[in-house]
């Protein structure tokens, strides 16, 4: 009776476990068309190409809308006959976590001996995952993170076309010198910018960013003060904002205090001119359904909210229909994310522009044909132009041409209004 | 001078917010000896509360009060009832599990019900403010303040001219002489915790207005909560409104003057001048509750 137990539960542990294992794979290989295939006399060897993204936990939301726009850009250029003949395919891996993706890269690496990687939509795991791709010499393509840390290791097989969170400040401050002064009609030498900043990773590491770029720009900062996020009283600090009567405010908030902020603000009547955020906490929904109209006017910088095909090129006018229907008719109609626009923009660029132009498909050639590339504004589905930093340069790896988003909220949309390339409407701004 | 005056003002109507937020909590700590660390929660689950009675019927915070307070009261009750009796006569760290756990599990079921999205509800009124000789005075605060003392004013002659008042400081004072009095110490705790519950609920409801609701906001508020309960001297209800009129001032005005990241050094610093001179708190006796 004992042993008999004992057998189903030793049985039913190795079912278990088969299980576990099985689940866990979560590997797919997603072979392309194969029709015709067997007719031709000579085929040629795929590209295999492994990608690593967020598709299940916290990070999926994001993760499979980028992963989808990678896919789309995969088919597409099946469908018009590969690269030089030859079929793309994808060993693709699940990371919801930066150890998941530490162990998928590995995996990839070694069992399927990809020499090229495709990521990760997170900053954190793309951390984690470049630097086992850099240990190993393999191509890795950043196509959505955007932490400086990933271009700033000094890496040498790690490119990013998608702009950084250095950039992001670059851009607030040519956002204040380009528009702001002229639209409020002063000389950018009189402007008073003050930079307000949470005081936790985030907000220090972009008013850095800001404090070290400022001296490009003929603009000073006044003043510059960190706050803790976690702090329920912001009176004092907005009513030394106030004595100061900035023209500008930069701030590098939160949600929760870019919403205390604004309130108290109001109740305390200051109103700058101009307020520009970034897109982790001015330009978020939860800091628009709190503000309500109070959030008109307010700017924000960082991540595209939307892309308009307005400004394209008519070939990547065509594309953009093109991700447009395909995404509809896998989810029913659902409008696709930017994440999605985002994630075929990266994807397209490397199948497209960069693989065809390297000598040998392996990390070597494709590093050497992607620091080649020198493609001007409007190259990519997000506007940007391409010119990869190069291996003794600072932020290696790094699409230099790539710029960040500054949108403003508009009739309670978050509407892109700078740079042109990407801008919908024209920014509103009252003295 | 003007905005000297503003910044005392907005110090003060600060303060009333951590006056209301610590007046039940050191009411439960004065009779019961307990330290409620899921406190905090508390006031998250008022806050969420109130803001689903707002989205759901459109009712008016302040409204929302009226029916919170019965509720957080038979919520007090009910813990009471299940948490905190069992444990009472168990050495104190078990009082520091029970609460923190629960704190734990509640942070956890809204995080798990509601994400961990920030929101709030938008009324007219919110970022409304009265100008006196060009001092704004925002109304939900100035409700806040007002609201808080006049708890505060009603607690202490319930404390002094009701018989459960008394039943409740006599307990305070001498659980087992209390007892040999005939008090039911067992109804008195109950009722002291249900009270205790239902003022931070009523705080919550006066908090949504300015303020927004995630799993973890009761860290915002009950952190200070603390210092001013421990500063005015355990179960001191005068002592603990004082205290957060103080920290308040000092937190508005340091970061006015220094700087809005020093704040926090610095009414730590008064907290500990103010334990070391007094170790008992500002109104604090070896007896509690005043």
């Amino acid at each position: 009776m004992m042993s008999n137990q004992r057998l189903l539960a030793v049985l039913l542990m190795a079912m278990l476990l088969v299980g576990v294992v099985a689940g866990c794979g979560g590997t797919q290989e997603s072979a392309g068309d194969t029709q015709g295939s067997s007719q031709d006399q000579q085929v040629k060897d795929p590209i295999i190409i492994g990608t690593i993204f967020p598709l299940s936990g916290p990070l999926a939301l994001n993760g499979k809308d980028t992963f989808d726009g990678v896919e789309i850009a995969r088919q597409i250029i099946n469908e018009r006959g590969g690269i030089e003949g030859r079929e793309v395919k994808f060993v693709s891996a699940d990371a919801p976590d930066p150890t998941a993706a530490t162990q998928e890269a590995d995996r990839l690496i070694q069992e399927k001996k990809v020499q090229i990687i495709i990521g990760t939509q997170s900053s954190s795991l793309s951390l984690a995952a470049s630097a086992v791709a850099e240990r190993n010499k393999v191509f890795y393509w950043e196509v959505e993170g955007i932490a400086d840390g990933i271009t700033g290791r000094g890496f040498k097989y790690i490119f990013r076309p998608t702009f950084s969170a250095q950039m992001m400040a670059t851009q607030m401050l040519n956002f204040v010198e380009k528009v702001v002064a002229p639209e409020l009609g002063k000389d950018p030498k009189d402007l008073k910018v003050i930079l307000v900043h949470e005081d936790s990773g985030f907000g220090t590491s972009t008013a850095k960013n800001i404090e070290a770029q400022v001296s490009n720009y003929s603009f000073q900062l006044m003043d510059s003060q960190s706050y803790s996020a976690k702090s329920a009283e912001l009176s004092s600090l907005v009513l030394s904002l106030k004595a100061k009567n900035p023209d500008v405010l930069l701030a590098a908030s939160y949600v929760n205090d870019a919403i205390l902020l604004a309130r108290t603000s109001k109740e305390l009547g200051f109103k700058p001119p101009v307020t520009i955020g970034t897109t982790a906490g001015h330009g978020t929904p939860d800091f628009v359904k709190a503000l309500g109209e109070d959030a008109a006017g307010i700017f924000a910088a960082g991540i595209l909210s939307s892309v308009s095909p307005a400004k394209m090129k008519p070939e990547f006018k065509a594309l953009f229909d093109e991700v447009t229907k395909r995404y509809k008719e896998k989810y029913n109609g659902k409008e696709p994310s930017v994440n999605v626009y985002n994630g075929f923009s990266g994807a397209w660029l490397l199948l497209h522009d960069v693989l065809p132009r390297a000598q040998n498909i392996d990390a070597e050639g494709v590093r050497e044909a992607a620091l080649e590339l020198d493609l001007p504004e409007g190259s990519t589905l997000m506007g940007y132009g391409v010119k990869f930093a190069g291996p003794d340069q600072e932020n290696a790896g790094q699409n230099t041409s790539a710029f960040a988003a500054v949108m403003q909220w508009q009739d309670g949309k978050l509407v892109p209004v700078f740079p042109d390339i990407l801008a919908q409407k024209n920014p509103v701004i009252q003295e | 001078m003007d905005i000297l005056v503003q910044v005392v003002i907005s110090g003060i109507l600060f303060g009333g917010i951590y006056a209301l937020v610590s007046i039940g909590l050191t009411l439960i700590m004065g009779v019961m000896d307990i330290v409620n660390f899921a406190h905090g929660e508390y006031l998250m689950v008022a806050l969420y509360t109130t803001y689903f009675l707002n989205q759901l019927w459109n009712v008016d915070p302040y409204v929302a009060a009226i029916a919170v307070i019965p509720l957080f009261f038979l919520f007090g009750l009910l813990s009471e009832r299940v948490l905190i009796r069992p444990t009472l006569d168990k050495p104190a760290f078990v009082h520091v599990f029970v609460t923190l756990g629960l704190s734990i599990i509640l942070q956890n079921l809204a995080l798990l019900m509601f994400s961990g999205n920030f929101r709030s509800i938008s009324v007219p009124y919110a970022q409304y403010s009265y100008e006196i000789f060009d001092i704004l005075i925002n109304y939900p605060r100035l409700v806040i303040f007002i609201v808080g003392i006049l708890v505060a004013i009603g607690l202490h002659f319930f404390l002094h001219y009701t018989w459960v008042g008394k039943a409740i400081r006599a307990t305070a004072q001498n659980k087992n002489a209390a007892l040999l009095m005939g008090i039911n110490v067992q109804k008195v705790y109950a009722i002291t915790f249900a009270i205790g519950v239902s003022l931070v609920g009523l705080g919550g409801s006066l908090l949504m207005p300015i303020y927004s609701v995630y799993p973890t906001v009761g860290f915002q508020f009950v952190l200070v909560a603390f210092v001013a309960v421990v500063m005015g001297g355990l179960g001191s209800i005068k002592g603990a409104v004082i205290a957060s009129f103080l920290i308040g001032l000092v937190e508005t005005l340091s970061g006015f003057f220094i700087d809005p990241s020093v704040k926090q050094a610095l009414y730590f610093t008064v907290f500990i001048m103010v334990l070391l001179f007094r170790p008992y708190g500002l109104f604090g006796k070896k007896t509690k509750v005043a």
